[in-house]
């Protein structure tokens, strides 16, 4: 019986492990293999015990059950009693003997106390969130389970930087899979809230939990209604996952003919179309700018909308008649209406630049005319100079020896990185060119460190493998020699060896 | 923008400050200007405040002055005409853009009951 147990204890696992490679019917079918084997390992092992119970051994059962119960119980006991009662220490316990935990235990405990913390119904301790960091910090080198958990102890408060570094444990080379599972489940409950949909129609960056399978199913939903297999597909999806009293109102709209809470191939119809109103350019520019003026929150959307209304309005040639008409009704001076247009031209640029590089913005490609043009240069001026400041100051401070936590440089890198991605958005290929080379040489600087004095070998060599896709996007040949060279190094992980 | 609510070229335009049509004749802005000055000056309640598209300001008899001065310039004339002109009146402006498809058919809640929130 013990054999009996062992066997498909191991076999649940192992479909466990297939399931994450796959979707849709392999999913499902290493999903059933995955319970089926679980039940009789599960059955095996009570029967076992009642069996010893009954022939009077208890003194065997007992220990045999506290030994190979956790490890079988660990799963369900996380996730319906312990994250949501907060119970961080007891989740740390059962995460390390969990079956699920795979070739680092610590790691995947390490994360499911990180989870009771982000997820517990009531906010736990500051002394329970100390006591996850101490024994994150305890582990040393910083590896996506690290990030993971530092992701979800900030998941109350700042969800939008748990998102973000949720996001980055893709570009880790050490792999728990356990770990991914969860940072992507959280990823896709995140996407549902928010409405991202879309986000979820992306199935092969995360191993899919059973919730994320079921809310990926949701996303997918057929353009033109559902049909009788995919309803059928969904349903099953939903009797695997968690939750299914909670899911089940989600799944029932999602299967309706008319689905408002999930995507739509129509859900960029409604949104306003780029092209202002060709009757007046400038009255369609004037007022998006008072409208766009009373909201407190914009979207980059918006702010390109905008930048594109005033493109047209300023470089209409009714605009210009208009204003040198009028200038003359009011006996302006010569070039009273050129100045006004270009004065009019420089102060809306100057505005919608502080607002796009305030907030980081994305601008599409502007058109060639004299405020389009006006406007790519402002973006650029300051902001690359701003931009090599930043990579520069994080530099020296790396290399002066002043250290925070391999997870907190991760944390800066991508700070910069974004900084480095908003301004080549918004300012175009030709600026992605001039900044790389100094973002080159301080990223450089501060891999070499973490990797030869602090032995952090995956932070640095996901800045090192950043650095070289990079660098074969600038064309920058010198560069992707260095970095390929330095990308394909060979190190350790708690998960296995990285490298040729 | 995320200071447009104190865009002083909406909030301070001299057509906003006066409650003048951008079309309306130099006299007519004198005029308008000394009746303002006057009201403000007996303590008129009406004459205290001017309306914009993004809200009602406060008026003052330097912001009055500032106006009239502004609109005796032809350039800088032109150049509040410009916003004043297409600007829509009070609670005119058509609706902000629309938020992105995705954040309107959010659910929100979601992470506490699929059991990622507190």
């Amino acid at each position: 019986m013990g054999v009996l147990f062992a066997i498909f204890y191991r076999a649940h696992h192992a479909a466990i492990d297939a399931r994450r490679r796959s979707r849709a019917a392999a999913y499902l079918a290493w999903s059933l293999a995955a319970s089926v084997s679980f039940a009789i390992a599960f059955a095996a092992l009570v029967l076992t015990l009642a069996w010893l119970w009954a022939a009077g051994l208890a003194v065997i059962a007992a220990p045999l059950a506290a030994l190979c119960a956790p490890p079988v119980v660990a799963p369900w006991l996380i996730r319906r009693v312990l994250v949501p009662r907060g119970l961080a220490k007891a989740a740390y316990f059962f995460g390390r003997v969990s079956g699920v935990a795979g070739t680092d235990p610590t790691g995947y405990a390490l994360v499911v106390a990180a989870w009771a913390v982000a997820a517990a119904r009531r906010e736990v301790s500051p002394a329970t969130v100390a006591w996850v960091q101490a024994r994150r910090d305890a582990r040393g080198v910083c590896g996506d389970a690290e990030v993971v958990a530092t992701a979800l102890l900030t998941a109350r408060a700042q969800p939008e930087v748990t998102r973000e570094l949720l996001r980055s444990t893709r570009e880790l080379a050490e792999l728990h899979p356990a770990v991914r599972e969860l940072a992507g489940e959280w990823l896709a409950v995140d996407a549902v809230e928010r409405g991202a949909w879309d986000e979820l129609r992306v199935t092969d960056q995360w191993p899919a939990s059973p919730l994320r399978f079921l809310l990926e199913g949701i996303a997918a939903r057929p353009a033109r209604g559902p049909s009788l297999r995919w309803d059928l597909e969904l349903w099953t999806r939903w009797l695997l996952a968690p939750r299914r009293g909670q899911t089940f109102a989600i799944v029932r709209a999602a299967a309706a003919p008319r689905f408002a809470a999930g995507p739509t191939e129509d859900a960029d119809a409604d949104a306003d179309p780029a092209a202002p109103p060709a009757e007046n350019p400038l009255a369609a520019a004037v007022e998006l700018h008072v409208a766009l003026a009373r909201r407190a929150d914009l979207a980059a959307t918006c702010v390109s909308r905008l930048a594109a209304r005033w493109d047209a309005a300023l470089s209409a040639p009714a605009t210009a008649e208009w204003l040198t008409r009028r200038a003359a009704e009011l006996g302006a001076p010569p070039h009273t209406a050129e100045r006004a247009l270009r004065e009019t031209m420089e102060s809306v640029a100057q505005q919608l630049c502080e607002t796009i590089a305030q907030r980081a913005l994305a601008v599409p490609p502007l058109s060639r005319s004299a405020f389009g043009q006006l406007l790519t240069s402002k973006l650029r001026h300051g902001r690359l100079d701003e931009l090599e400041l930043s990579f520069e100051r994080w530099a020296e401070r790396v290399s002066s020896g002043v250290k925070l936590r391999a997870v907190d440089e991760w944390r800066e890198f991508l700070a910069v990185r974004a900084q480095y991605r908003a301004l080549v958005a918004s300012a175009g290929h030709e600026v992605r060119r001039l900044a790389f080379p100094r973002a080159f040489e301080a990223t450089n600087r501060v891999a070499v460190v973490l990797w030869n004095e602090r032995d952090e070998c995956v932070v640095a060599h996901a800045i090192l493998a950043w650095q070289l896709d990079e660098a074969r996007a600038v064309g920058d040949s010198a560069a992707i020699e260095i970095a390929a060279k330095n990308a394909s190094l060979r190190f350790s992980t708690r998960t296995g060896q990285v490298g040729m | 923008m995320a200071e447009a609510p104190e865009d002083p070229r909406i909030v301070d335009n001299p057509f906003f400050v006066l409650g003048v049509s951008p079309d309306a004749s130099r006299i007519e802005i004198e005029r308008e200007a000394q009746k303002l000055l006057g009201m403000i000056e007996l303590g008129f309640v009406d004459a205290q405040t001017y309306a914009t598209p993004l809200g009602t300001r406060p008026r003052h008899a330097e912001a009055i002055r500032a106006a009239v001065a502004a609109l005796r310039d032809p350039y800088r004339r032109l150049v509040a005409e410009l916003w004043a002109r297409h600007a829509p009146s009070d609670g005119d402006a058509p609706a902000p853009a629309p938020a992105p498809a995705d954040e309107r058919r959010g659910a929100p809640g979601a992470r506490a009951r699929l059991g990622w929130g507190g």
